[in-house]
């Protein structure tokens, strides 16, 4: 793989840390070339302030239409990549379609979410208990956790789970552009089978709410419906399954960092950790990919109209004029919350207070009712997978 | 680039440079502004950016939606100055523009 070949390789011996070229470009070529997966180039921006302006600049379009837009593999170039709904899609529609579905992700919604998610995770650690180590963690507690909490809250019925689940994977990282038109597909066949449950018996969930007040006054056509629902479905677990898991092994891997973890019973600090932990692991690795639409000077470099961007937002969260000493985890880091792990302006994730919620509540729980919680392999066995957008560890098999 | 005044309750001052486009959470976001903590994002979903805006910057900013007061409903110490800094765009008109944050015990 030549240097200039994006995403570069990650060095295994620290699996947390962003590919050492990208760092490298961060100190000596902040802003640029590479080549993407169907040989086109696009400008790479790795500092935190070239990255916001980037994000805050609506002369940077999220639109695929646009010629040049650098999509993120050929799985999304045929599925979310075609969608028009609000990660693709730029002002002023953006902000009216996300206002369609932004209450159902408020704060007062979590809020009421909370008792179920802490059910699901004290279940999920009985299990555990019940099932006798070693056991992976990752098809139990990290990837059912947001399965179910994301099925509760769009309405999705949980029993279908191994269905959409299967698919969705497939729709964001096949390798064959046949396999994720049809998985999407399924996917889209799938959610208008839910709709038509709504219309007949509507409940107390986003899907609902989309049918009977946006789709049936006519604010929404229904294919809108279908592909905001299938993002959200999509972008709602595969994420956050992800995340669960590799803190899971960050923590592992940091044994102060865990100890204090495991004592506290500050939720100002547990807060503080997690939001640390989504900085510090970037998960979201393939980052936020846009197009210019207008001539703009970033960093130095003079980006052109149909000029392809890739924000790398896990990157930007290791820059030392922003972090001091980056490359550590420090739970007690008082700015983390600067971090744009979910992105920066209008398309920064809506899920967010939902994510970090099940994070938080994850973390609060799962060390003190397993405090001898180890690897149960050397960590060299491992595997990671980085070919959809997120980088996650693939299994984690635990002991206690 | 407008200079947005961010004003703490303990009356710590940030006079920051906004590039027109972004919001006032955002131009506070990264300058840590201490009490704007935006925990959605700026998505209108939280209530965590809440702000008091100078009397004699209110009638120039654009009135906030239903979303935003109802937001704005469930916060504390609501005021006729209140608005949620991430809906508040900066433009040069604002250039200026003096809010300030909340005491807040969280």
């Amino acid at each position: 793989m030549a240097t200039d070949d994006f995403p570069p390789p990650r060095d295994m011996r620290c699996p947390f840390d962003p590919p050492p070229e990208l760092l490298r470009r961060q100190r000596e070529a902040p802003v640029s070339k590479m080549r993407i997966w169907d040989g086109s180039e696009a400008w790479v921006v790795t500092r935190y302030q070239d990255g916001r302006k980037v994000l805050g600049d609506e002369r940077f379009s999220a639109d695929p239409k646009h010629a040049g837009f650098p999509e993120k593999n050929v799985a999304y170039a045929n599925t979310l990549g075609k969608d028009r709904n609000i990660r693709a899609i730029d002002n002023p529609e953006h902000d009216i379609m996300k206002r369609m579905m932004v209450r159902d992700f408020t704060v007062k919604r979590v809020d009421e979410i909370r008792p179920y998610i802490q059910k699901l995770v004290d279940e999920q650690i009985d299990e555990m208990l019940a099932h006798g180590p070693p056991m992976d963690i990752i098809p139990g507690l990290a990837v059912t956790l947001p399965t179910m909490v994301i099925c509760e809250l769009l309405g999705v019925p949980y029993a279908e789970r191994e269905f959409f689940g299967g698919r969705a994977k497939a729709a964001l990282a096949a390798p064959t552009a046949e396999q994720a038109l049809a998985a999407g597909q399924e996917l889209n066949e799938f959610i208008d089978r839910i709709i038509e449950l709504k219309l007949r018996t509507p409940a107390n969930d986003m899907i609902s709410r989309l049918v009977h007040e946006q789709m049936v006054p006519g604010h929404l056509a229904r294919s809108e419906v279908i592909s905001l629902s299938r993002l959200m479905l999509v972008a709602g677990h595969d994420t956050t399954a992800g995340m669960i898991g590799l803190s899971i092994l960050a923590l592992l891997q940091h044994p102060e960092a865990l100890a204090e973890v495991r004592a506290s019973t500050d939720p100002a600090f547990i807060r503080n950790a997690v939001d640390e932990l989504f900085r510090y692991l970037g998960t979201t690795h393939a980052g936020r990919r846009r197009v210019a639409i207008a001539e703009v000077e970033v960093g130095g470099q003079v980006i052109r109209p149909n000029e392809g961007v890739i924000v790398l937002n896990n990157v930007m969260d290791r820059d030392e004029s922003v972090f001091a000493d980056a490359a550590k985890l420090d739970l007690h880091r008082p700015n983390t919350r600067a971090n744009v792990a979910f992105g920066f302006g209008i398309h920064q994730c809506p899920g967010q207070l939902l994510a970090r919620a099940e994070l938080q509540i994850v973390h609060a729980t799962l060390w003190k009712r397993m405090p001898t919680l180890r690897l149960a392999v050397p960590l060299e066995q491992l595997h990671f997978f980085e070919g959809g957008s997120n980088y996650e560890v693939s299994e984690l098999p635990l002991a206690w | 680039m407008p200079i947005i005044v961010y004003i703490e309750p303990d009356g710590t001052t940030h006079n920051i440079e906004v590039p027109v486009g972004w919001s006032v959470m955002e131009g506070a976001k990264g300058a840590a502004v201490r009490g704007i903590d935006a925990d959605c994002g700026g998505n209108c979903a939280c209530g965590t950016c809440h702000v008091y805006v100078d009397a004699k910057w209110t009638e120039q900013l654009p009135r906030g939606d239903d979303m935003e007061a109802a937001i704005l409903e469930s916060t504390s110490d609501v005021q006729p100055t209140s608005r949620l800094s991430c809906q508040i765009k900066v433009t040069e008109q604002l250039d200026g523009l003096t809010v300030r944050v909340p005491l807040v015990v969280r």
